[in-house]
């Protein structure tokens, strides 16, 4: 928001020439609320005002009561550490695998290849989640391909476990999401000089020096937009982990459910979706102040 | 008995592109501390012979060797070659004095000496209050001078600039064409210049290679490639001429193409050959009444432009056209206004119709 500013002020800088001209209180900020008004008010509506209500009512019903458990029972204390756990997993793979990706999406000269790996990029995208979960179950079940597969070749006896556990929840997650990585990560590095690298090479960098110190650094806006993009979905993830996690892994999500719907237990359901919500706010101003910090020159 | 042995020799140095030949096997030497200037319109391969003697790129075929040691196929990184970009690619995430230090860094240079070097570097080109400022926090001049700084703190054995002022307006422009100059030559840094800018070849180069085609079409001093072009392409690519076909007669006179025919330049051509003379428009004098000169025509003014202590006029005879360029003397001639023009037979330079 502040470059469209600077952008929009005349460049008044009195002063060392080439510094912006600071931040200025105005009339010209007021219409560039207004058009954020709209959505503002959507979100009050339907966002805020709702968890409002969340907070106050498992309050009401209860005083702290519900918030102790939240934080202080051991199951469910296991099953928050485990969902940020998960959340993690996927992040740090979603990055892994989405990278090169987006490398090369946003370096290939090819228009032909760009627009092939936008397709098989989208077409998942585009495709229900509670369809693509099911494709997973039929490819990691115990009698799926990938176990009939290992066997047939006589590398395995007996099927591995590749569902119904934290590794199968990870790897349909990670599906799901890796979009989400991907984009960011394009919209960055599309937007990185390619004189660059070969820059820096020229100065006597080798290849993997010049990854590191160079395009790696510029490319962290996106890392840490697609990053936390992904922590955020995959946090509160329902469909994928209840239906590849069997009823075997816990998420807070699918907890939160089973409060509502078993249970009828609403004001504990609301204080464990506060607790969750709070949690990720936690990671998410981790990750802020750390960007902050070292993407100073942004 | 020692063998002169030039610091920078291209030899048949081949690139193609598909069908296009961007380089047909060009030779090139550049001794120690010279600047020359690689200077064509785009397209004209310049910046693929760049590309090949930075190591961005590598030929089909031919050598680039380099202080003795053949470098053709050698990474960039070992090359210790310093380049200043188009657009500067200063480091946008690094201070100027990181930028600067890049290269020392690379090498493993111990902390003070790094610290020491980038402060003579930054020094020179008059940035040193600028260390800890982010590159988009400079003007374009100052960003050109950290690239400038970043090319040569670790004393490159080539430097090469690759069209670095296109981006700045033209006093600036000025200024850094005068100021890399003055360090190349205190650094006595041996350094290759491309541009399609024909003025600042001219006043940047020890010698300026002429590249048309993906060949040189002339390789020489500004003053002999101003002078003397070689062929018609030069002729019309290295300041402003005129140009009138012609074919080489006997005892050094032309036949121009309408059938006139005049005294001409001293002959390069044999009798018969068909070839051009040139003219430059400084040198088509205006006569007065009784002036002579061994070519004299009547001539009607086109086009005037004004263009401050000259005045450029289009003139007109027959069916010949040409160019003027007279200094203002307080008074401009109108279009359609009938003069006197000539020149003499040393104002004219015989050159190849083509490369």
């Amino acid at each position: 928001m502040s470059r469209t500013e600077a952008a929009a002020l005349p460049s008044v800088s009195p002063g060392v020439p080439g510094i912006q001209p600071a931040r200025r209180k105005g009339p010209s900020r007021l219409p560039t609320l207004l058009l954020g008004l709209p959505a503002l008010v959507f979100l009050a509506v339907f966002y805020f005002i709702p968890v409002a209500l969340l907070f106050s009512q498992s309050v009401e019903q209860g005083g702290v009561e519900h918030f102790r458990k939240a934080v202080g029972d051991d199951l469910y204390v296991r099953v928050l550490l485990d969902t940020l756990l998960i959340a993690a997993y996927t992040t740090v793979l979603s990055l892994l695998l989405g990278y090169g990706v987006a490398y090369v999406m946003a370096t290939t000269n090819s228009k032909r290849a760009g627009l092939l790996i936008l397709i098989l990029v989208l077409l998942p995208f585009w495709t229900s989640v509670l369809v693509r979960t099911y494709g997973w179950m039929v490819i990691l079940g115990r009698n799926g391909v990938v176990n009939r597969l290992l066997m047939s070749a006589g590398i395995i006896d007996s099927p591995l476990a590749l569902i119904n556990n934290m590794l199968g929840v990870v790897i349909g997650m990670v599906h799901v999401l890796l979009p989400y990585m991907i984009f960011p990560l394009v919209a960055v590095m599309k937007r990185i000089d390619p004189s660059l690298v070969p820059a820096a090479v020229g100065l006597g960098a080798s290849p993997f020096a010049a990854f590191l110190r160079i395009y790696l650094p510029l490319s962290m806006p996106g890392v840490i937009a697609g990053a936390t993009l992904v922590f955020v979905l995959a946090v509160g993830f329902y469909i994928t982990p209840a239906l590849l996690g069997g009823g075997k892994v816990a998420m807070m999500a699918v907890l939160i459910e089973q409060q509502v719907r078993s249970f009828l237990n609403w004001p504990l359901a609301a204080a464990l979706s506060v607790v969750l919500l709070l949690a990720t706010l936690g990671v998410f101003a981790a990750v802020k102040a750390v960007a902050n910090r070292t993407m100073r020159w942004q | 008995m020692s063998i002169h042995r030039p610091w920078l020799e291209v030899s048949g140095l081949t690139r193609s592109f598909g069908a296009v030949q961007a380089l047909r096997s060009v030779d090139l030497t550049v001794e120690k501390g010279e600047m020359l200037t690689l200077l064509g319109p785009s397209g004209s391969g310049k910046s693929t012979l760049l590309k090949l003697i930075a190591g961005f790129d590598y030929p089909d075929s031919g050598s680039v060797v380099l202080d003795g040691c053949d470098v053709t196929y050698a990474s960039p990184s070992s090359r210790d070659i310093g380049m200043v970009f188009q657009n500067y690619a200063l480091f946008p995430h690094l201070s100027v004095f990181e930028n600067v230090a890049f290269a020392l860094r690379m090498r493993k240079l111990p902390r003070a000496e790094i610290a020491q070097k980038v402060r003579d570097a930054l020094e020179r080109v008059e940035l040193s209050k600028f260390a800890e400022r982010l590159p988009r926090q400079l003007s374009g001049g100052q960003q050109q001078r950290v690239a400038l700084a970043r090319a040569v703190v670790f004393g490159p054995r080539l430097l090469l600039l690759d069209e670095p002022f296109g981006a700045l307006d033209r006093k600036l422009r000025e200024h850094m064409q005068l100021e890399v100059r003055r360090l190349q030559r205190e650094l006595g840094l041996t350094s290759v210049f491309v541009t399609h800018d024909q003025e600042e070849a001219l006043l940047m180069s020890d010698r300026i290679a002429v590249v048309h085609d993906g060949l040189f079409a002339q390789i020489g001093t500004p003053a002999e490639v101003y002078a003397a072009p070689c062929n018609a392409f030069v002729a019309g690519f290295v300041g402003e001429s005129n140009l009138f076909k012609a074919t080489q007669g006997a005892a050094d006179t032309v036949e121009l193409e309408g059938g006139a025919r005049i005294p001409g330049p001293s002959a390069r051509h044999a009798v018969g050959a068909g070839m051009a003379v040139m003219v430059r428009p400084e040198r088509v004098r205006r006569l007065a009444m009784g002036q002579t000169a061994d070519i004299r025509m009547d001539a009607k003014v086109l086009e005037v432009a004004y263009v401050g202590e000259t005045v450029k006029y289009k003139l007109r005879h027959s069916n010949m056209e040409m160019l003027a360029r007279w200094p203002f003397e307080g008074e401009l001639l109108e279009p359609g206004a009938a003069v006197s023009v000539g020149w003499n037979r040393t104002d004219m330079v015989a050159v190849d119709l083509q490369s």
